[in-house]
């Protein structure tokens, strides 16, 4: 019955067409000493691939993705709504007061950088590790990058009071002869998140490049023809322009790698600089790109698992893709429970009154119940993945996935909120409470990030379909190689046998 | 044809006509013009060869000569304004010395306006009285005057119900009533001695007309108990700088006192004396159900019913053994023994220190306690020293109460044809006497009220009449030594209000006179001879000097109020409830002024709206906690209030202020039918305590109570912590958790003796911050030419008055947020009095104050953090607040770790008043929404004085520049100069064994030092 409604709702329910049934779940993830397994399942070949893939974009979108879409497009109206109310009446139309000058709209600024992460992670990291998995999953990830970061981006342009001279914070020449301050790590996120921007963006589109041209390659419509057309640069998949984009991949790969480690480390900057206790830690840097990776796999996984579903992916992003994100979400989240545990330490060992206060405040003031949230969010969910029967699970890792997000989103409220509650001043010492307009604002982020996710499912190609080939490839030698061995083999035993 | 020069002459314009200018040319006037221009030339210009030449040359002389004027446009003179009268410049400003009234006593202000609109009031400093600083109230009366709340016109209510009215009706009236007699006149007392003559002319001259006096908050006590004891009722002026052991009994002499500024000046000069070569440290007693700011500052404080002090004012009078009347002693000695051994310490330091202590007496105490208090005072030694007596004027009147009945009496049997209101709101703030007040005023046929709202009296009267603030009228007063005071006008009233004077002349007289007249006339004796001259020299001084009339020796002291002492001293058991002045809104007549109900209290920190304040024990007793809802009952009339838990507060005694529940725009008679203004901001402010104090408790000034928990919870807008105690800490074990301990690094308090060893306190002071090593700069710092500002702020004397918080708000043009911006934790204070408890007793701690500013970090870690360097340090060492340039991320805000910076959340001066306009200091920016701002050490009064030395070719000298703060404060605790000059006070406070910087382990090198604080306990027995 749940399949059946699921079916319905389904954004490709019309396998029919592609050629190819629901394929079943295949188990990849065993462990072989002397063979690799299959990391695309099924009886795919590029034309499956190719045909997977593009039907998402091709077959009119079912009543599954216009609902979704809806959905999403009717929470970003939120944002329509509520930020004009903020800009028009004030920030005061939020929370946020004296201590806690920063709210939700901080918190949330760091959630989304964060999240976005685990795609440059996956898309640049990955690659230059040679991680041959990445392929299924890398341009959904970096499609969630690039919505991610767009969400963020927006939070430090209407969080400030005067939103109007928000442009001060760029280095642009004006009459004023002013330049911003290069010693505020606000201005630094300004580099920090621009550069990731830009990076990510190019990165994404250049990559996508050969599968647009695919798209063009087989559209039927005009309209169609002429916008993959324009978006795919002329791309006639030659000899030399694939080593062109060989290259410039390895090369924006390595670019975009170092963003990984930079660009959270300078957002937690805001944070390290300064002198709140409970913010100015060294820990932050390391602290925060852990999280940010953590809760952008989360996230990925958040994403991916109904999406490989619904499209009818399993068999390119198949178990042991998902395994391998989990073992990521398992180190990162060990390592974030780590980084927890040293900050205590460090606050007791360091002797800092200020900062002891700090910490067991945390866990015993007046934001107790935030924190341990976040605690067993974080560090117990994803314990579960110590046992490989949970990692291969669907169920257990999207609740796992959305325990994180959950969980990375309290940690940067526990850490903004409550270190500017009760700071160095006891007589400051206030509460803040978010108001309707922090909620709105919060969601109707959600809806940017979902509808624009929509809107790339619809129109873009979800997987890589070239890179993918890629791997197909190699599966198919080293099956060749490996048939060819046993062969071998059996001949050999055979000789020696008779 | 008449030759055209014949014409011309004939012309009946009178000014010669001509068609052409070679006509013009041709007459002889002009010809006379260009000889008396061109002597030598003419003769050749008119005889030239060709006329075109002739007029080409002088073509401008013909122009000029006038005689186009014919078709010249019309002429109008201007002048312009350069030899100006003297204090006429545009934009600078001047000041005029003027007069302030509370409680029939008399301050003098110096107030100051720019281009003819008062916008600040501060003390006179020349006043003898009196030492140049201002209470919150003094402060915040230039937003009184300008309150568009205000009544703006007089009113009439006829039998169809019109009400707007003209002033000429008015005075027709009042002159109508004068001529037919029986006016009855309630009015505000007060010390004016050109009020008073009209009194007298009106009880003379109108038949039967009587005059009453009322004011809800009484010092009749005094009065009356000085009476019992001299014979005649005399007024105590303190000398506190002499009294090494003062004892207050249920009195606050720093805070609410008509003269409480001299009081908390010498208070605090002694207090400072603890840092001189042969230092003395003071100890203050203080006895008292409610913690008051005496009492926070109190070195030993004992909370008791307000019903019980009687009994303890003999048991101290027992035990330090003083000579008293017979019938006193017996009284006295009818006194069951004390079982608190702080009544001996009391009694002990108080024999120890005869000639230099002093015992002063509340005004919620009987008269009984006055003279007990009284004849103390002089048996141990302290008139002449830290006493003297002064005249009182009317010393003969009843007690307010007691003229209310009189006038009851009046009006119910129909001998009141006109009853004429003054500065009056019975209808609000007095008891019923036998009716309510609505009623009785109804029952008058002609009841006109004078004032300067349209308040609750005004609803039920026929007439209402708007008064003149005192900054627009002529006046004079007496202060509390007796100087005789003047008042002048700063600005025409601004809707065209009239004065008391001037309403009773329109009374009295046949043609009205004006206050200006009234004033001179009655001064006139004082100076008989060369009247003009003393007036200007009054006017410019603001006082008449000379006119004290205090006396060093007392009267004999006379007995016979031993048995009232003794029936004084019978108390029931139970809860009682006292009657408190708001520290903000006195007895209401401040709750429309958006300062004062923003201010928070002193003690509690609670800011629009009073609470009834109860004890933690009773709290718990009761289970509430902060802002649930208690039933009080008092002789049948009924109130639910939200709790305070206030810690110190005696467990059977409930603390109430008076002033909330105002209903400005009430209009109970059906009179106007506009609707209520969203400038009357008191309406539905707090609980109207009035309804729940009969007569009775007006005389006693507290009542016997019953309480019990009510339904549901208030919030209640505080700026400060929002429990100051939780119920569950103080059952059992207080463990104050370690963040409160912290806060002895913030204040640091040294508990010495009365002669505090400097070495020892230096140690101390140094022990109670964090241990930290020297903390050197890893880059070379800047070096510091020219001035170098800084501020020293002396706990020792910090009474938490907020004088300074009011008077930053004026200056500043610092926006009223309302109370659920502040209880969001959005006011914008720019300074802040912290106050903090301290110790373990929660029913008797100690409270410290901590007032706090921008401390202008030389290392400021706000500058560091805003990302387009919207703040910046400046040569000085100021850190600079760029408005315009913020864009208002507020990391600033959070990388303050004194957390003094405010940020505009909404726009909170959108659409003000044209009134309010007016008020602003044109000095300072009016800030936006979306910006922060923060305390600027008053960066305008710096520029200002330096461009005034400048102008005067000279070096700024040490006091020339003083910010708003340290100007008002009546205990002088601000210092503020220049670091750079090292015999500045500034530098020689910063240098002190007491000197501390807060959260100096920062390395924010703050430029503003805080001078601990000493404590003077009683030494208690060991076990």
């Amino acid at each position: 019955m749940i399949k059946r409604l699921l079916a319905a709702l389904s954004p490709v329910v019309r396998p029919e067409l592609t050629g190819n049934a629901e394929s079943p779940e295949v188990d990849n993830t065993a462990y072989s000493p002397d063979s690799r397994v299959d990391l695309i399942t099924g009886a795919n070949d590029n034309t499956t691939i190719t045909d997977k893939v593009c039907s998402i974009v091709e077959q009119k979108p079912t009543i599954g993705w216009w609902g979704f879409f809806l959905l999403a497009f009717s929470v970003l109206g939120l944002l329509g709504i509520f930020v004009p109310f903020l800009i028009f009446w004030g920030v005061g139309t939020w929370g946020v007061n004296n201590p806690v000058g920063w709210g939700y709209a901080i918190v949330n600024f760091v959630f989304w950088v964060g999240i976005g992460h685990a795609g440059t992670l996956i898309s640049a990291i990955l690659f230059l590790f040679r991680q041959k998995w990445r392929t299924s999953i890398n341009r959904a990830a970096e499609a969630m990058t690039i919505f991610a970061v767009i969400c963020a981006g927006m939070f430090p342009g209407i969080h400030v009071g005067r939103a109007w001279f928000a442009y001060w914070m760029f280095p642009l020449p004006n009459q004023m002869e002013l330049w911003p301050n290069f010693r505020s790590p606000l201005i630094w996120d300004v580099f920090a998140v621009g550069t990731y921007f830009t990076v990510s963006l190019l990165f994404w589109y250049m990559g996508m490049i050969p599968d647009l041209a695919t798209l063009r390659d087989r559209a039927k419509h005009s309209v169609r023809k002429i916008a993959y057309g324009a978006l795919s640069l002329g791309w006639t998949g030659s000899n030399r322009q694939w080593h062109v984009y060989e290259r410039s991949y390895l090369l924006l790969a390595a670019l975009a790698t170092p963003l990984v480690l930079s660009v959270h480390s300078v957002v937690s900057f805001d944070f390290a600089v300064s002198q709140v206790p409970g913010w100015h830690t060294t820990i932050f840097p390391p602290y925060f790109v852990a999280g940010a990776i953590f809760s952008g796999f989360a996230m990925v996984l958040t994403l991916l698992v109904p999406a490989r579903q619904l499209f009818g992916l399993k068999d390119v992003i198949t178990l042991k893709h998902l395994e391998n994100m989990n073992k990521i979400i398992m180190l990162t989240g060990l390592l974030v429970g780590y980084a927890y545990s040293q900050e205590f330490f460090m606050a007791w060992y360091g002797g800092v009154k200020v900062e002891k206060f700090a910490f067991i405040n945390r866990a015993f003031g007046q934001y107790a119940w935030a924190y341990w949230i976040m605690v067993s969010c974080n560090v117990l969910a994803p314990q579960i993945f110590w046992f490989k029967k949970m990692r291969t699970n669907i169920w257990v890792m999207f609740a796992v996935s959305i325990f994180v997000n959950i969980g990375m989103w309290f940690e940067r409220f526990v850490i903004t909120v409550t270190s500017l509650a009760n700071d160095y001043t006891s007589s400051a010492w206030d509460y803040y409470s978010p108001k309707l307009a922090d909620v709105m604002i919060m969601l109707g982020a959600f809806g940017l990030f979902f509808t624009l996710f929509a809107l790339f499912c619809r129109f873009l190609p979800f997987i890589a379909m070239s890179e993918v080939r890629g791997v197909l490839a190699d599966q198919a030698h080293s099956r060749a190689a490996a048939s060819a061995r046993h062969s071998s083999e059996a001949a050999a035993d055979s000789a020696s046998g008779s | 044809m008449s030759s055209i020069k014949e014409t011309q002459k004939n012309s009946s314009q009178g000014k010669a006509l001509w068609r052409s200018l070679d006509e013009f040319a041709d007459t002889d006037e002009f010809r006379a013009l260009v000889e008396k221009e061109f002597p030598n030339h003419a003769p050749e210009l008119f005889h030239s060869t060709s006329r075109r030449h002739f007029l080409k040359v002088m073509g401008a002389s013909v122009a000029l000569a006038g005689g186009l004027a014919g078709c010249r446009w019309p002429q109008q003179q201007i002048l312009p304004h350069t030899s100006r009268p003297e204090g006429r410049d545009p934009g600078a400003p001047v000041s005029y010395a003027s007069c302030w009234e509370q409680q029939e006593v008399a301050e003098g202000v110096l107030v100051t306006s720019y281009d003819g609109r008062p916008i600040r009031v501060d003390g006179n400093g020349d006043h003898p009285s009196h030492r140049g600083s201002t209470t919150a109230q003094m402060q915040a009366s230039v937003l009184g005057m300008y309150d568009p709340g205000r009544s703006s016109q007089p009113s009439h209510v006829t039998a169809d119900g019109h009400a707007s009215a003209e002033w000429l009706g008015a005075i027709s009236a009042l002159r109508k009533a004068g001529r037919s007699g029986k006016v009855a006149v309630l009015a505000a007392p007060s010390s004016s001695m050109a009020l008073s003559a009209m009194r007298n002319r009106l009880l003379r001259e109108v038949a039967d007309s009587s005059w009453h006096e009322w004011a809800p908050l009484h010092r009749d006590s005094e009065r009356l108990g000085t009476a019992q004891l001299f014979g005649r009722p005399m007024r105590p002026v303190a000398d506190l700088s002499a009294a090494q052991v003062l004892v207050c009994l249920d009195a606050d002499p720093l805070m609410n006192h008509p003269a409480s500024l001299q009081h908390s000046s010498d208070w605090a000069a002694l207090r400072t004396s603890a840092d001189d070569d042969e230092p003395i440290l003071s100890r203050v007693w203080s006895v008292e159900s409610t913690l008051s700011v005496t009492g926070g500052v109190a070195d030993v404080r004992i909370p008791a019913r307000t019903a019980d002090i009687p009994r303890i004012a003999a048991q101290l009078a027992a035990a330090t053994g003083v000579q008293l009347p017979a019938d006193v002693a017996a009284a006295v000695a009818s006194a069951p023994p004390s079982t608190d051994d702080r009544i001996e310490q009391m009694a002990a330091d108080l024999k120890s220190h005869q000639g230099s202590c002093l015992l002063m007496a509340g005004d919620r105490q009987p008269a009984e306690v006055h003279a007990l208090v009284h004849a103390m005072n002089v048996a141990l030694g302290a008139v002449g020293k830290t006493l003297s007596y002064a005249e009182v004027a009317h010393g003969e009147r009843p007690a307010h109460i007691d003229d209310l009945q009189r006038l009851a009496d009046r009006i119910g049997q129909g001998e009141v044809e006109t009853l004429l209101l003054i500065g009056v709101n019975p209808v609000y703030d007095a008891p019923a006497i036998g009716k309510s007040w609505k009623d009785l005023i109804g029952q008058v046929p002609l009841s006109m009220h004078l004032g300067l709202y349209d308040d609750e009296t005004a609803g039920v009267c026929q007439w209402h009449l708007n008064q003149t603030h005192f900054l627009e009228e002529w006046g004079d007063g007496r202060s509390w030594d007796g100087t005789v005071t003047l008042r002048q006008p700063l600005i025409a009233p601004l809707y065209s209000g009239r004065s008391a004077l001037e309403v009773i002349s329109a009374v009295v007289d046949d043609e009205a006179k004006s206050g200006h007249d009234i004033v001179r006339g009655v001064l006139q004796p004082l100076a008989p001879k060369d009247f003009e001259s003393s007036w200007k020299k009054w006017l410019h001084d603001g006082f008449v000097a000379g006119t004290a009339n205090t006396v060093a020796s007392a009267p004999d002291v006379t007995g016979g109020w031993g048995p009232a002492l003794e029936s004084a001293m019978q108390t029931v058991s139970g809860k009682e409830i006292v009657f408190l002045p708001d520290h903000s809104l006195f007895d209401g007549r401040y709750a429309n002024n958006g300062w004062l109900q923003e201010l928070p209290d002193p003690i509690t920190k609670v800011a629009w709206d009073n609470c009834a304040l109860i004890s933690p024990v009773l709290g718990s007793e009761l289970g509430v906690k902060n802002g649930d809802l208690i039933d009080l009952s008092v002789a049948g009339a009924n109130l639910s209030m939200p709790a305070f838990l206030l810690p110190g507060q005696n467990r059977d005694s409930i603390g109430v202020a008076l002033g909330y529940g105002r209903l400005i725009s009430d209009r109970a008679a059906g009179r106007l039918s506009r609707k209520p203004s969203l400038y009357q901001i008191a309406d539905g402010v707090g609980f109207d305590t009035y309804t729940l104090r009969d007569a009775d408790a007006v005389r006693a000034g507290y009542a016997s109570v019953s309480v019990s928990r009510g339904e549901g919870n208030y919030p209640l807008a505080t700026t400060q912590d929002h429990n100051p105690v939780r119920p569950e800490d103080f059952m059992g074990d207080l463990e104050f958790n370690e963040e409160q301990r912290k806060i002895g690094e913030f204040v640091r308090v040294v508990d010495t003796g009365f002669n505090p060893d400097a070495s020892e306190v230096k140690a101390q002071v140094e022990e109670a911050g964090p241990h930290h090593p020297d903390l050197e700069s890893p880059w070379t710092e800047h070096k510091y030419r020219g001035q170098r500002w800084a501020m020293s702020i002396d706990l020792n004397v910090c009474t938490g008055c907020s004088s300074c918080v009011v008077a930053c708000q004026s200056e500043n043009n610092i926006a009223v947020v309302g109370k659920d911006e502040l209880a969001y934790g959005r006011e914008m204070h720019w300074i802040r009095i912290d106050r903090y408890f301290r110790g373990d007793d929660v029913e008797n701690p100690e409270v410290v104050h901590q007032p706090l500013t921008c401390n202008q970090c030389e290392n400021a870690p706000c500058e560091q953090v805003c990302p387009v360097a919207a703040t910046v340090h400046n040569e000085e060492g100021l850190n600079d607040m760029v408005y315009n340039r913020c864009i208002g991320t507020r990391y600033c805000s959070n990388n303050c770790p004194y957390k003094v910076r405010r940020f505009n959340y909404f726009n909170n001066t959108k659409n003000p008043s044209a009134t309010e306009q007016m008020g602003y200091n044109p000095d300072v920016t009016v800030r936006a929404r979306g910006v922060m701002e923060k305390c600027t050490y008053c960066v305008q009064r710096i520029n200002r004085s330096k461009i005034k030395a400048h102008n005067e070719k000279r070096d700024l000298v040490d006091g020339d520049v003083m910010p708003a703060c340290a100007q008002s404060c009546p205990t002088h605790a601000i210092t503020f100069g220049d670091l750079a000059d090292p015999k500045s006070q500034v530098s020689l406070t910063q240098k002190s064994h007491r000197a501390y910087k807060m959260l100096a382990e920062l390395n924010v090198k703050p430029r503003t030092s805080f001078l601990a604080k000493l404590r003077n306990p009683a030494p208690r027995e060991e076990g």
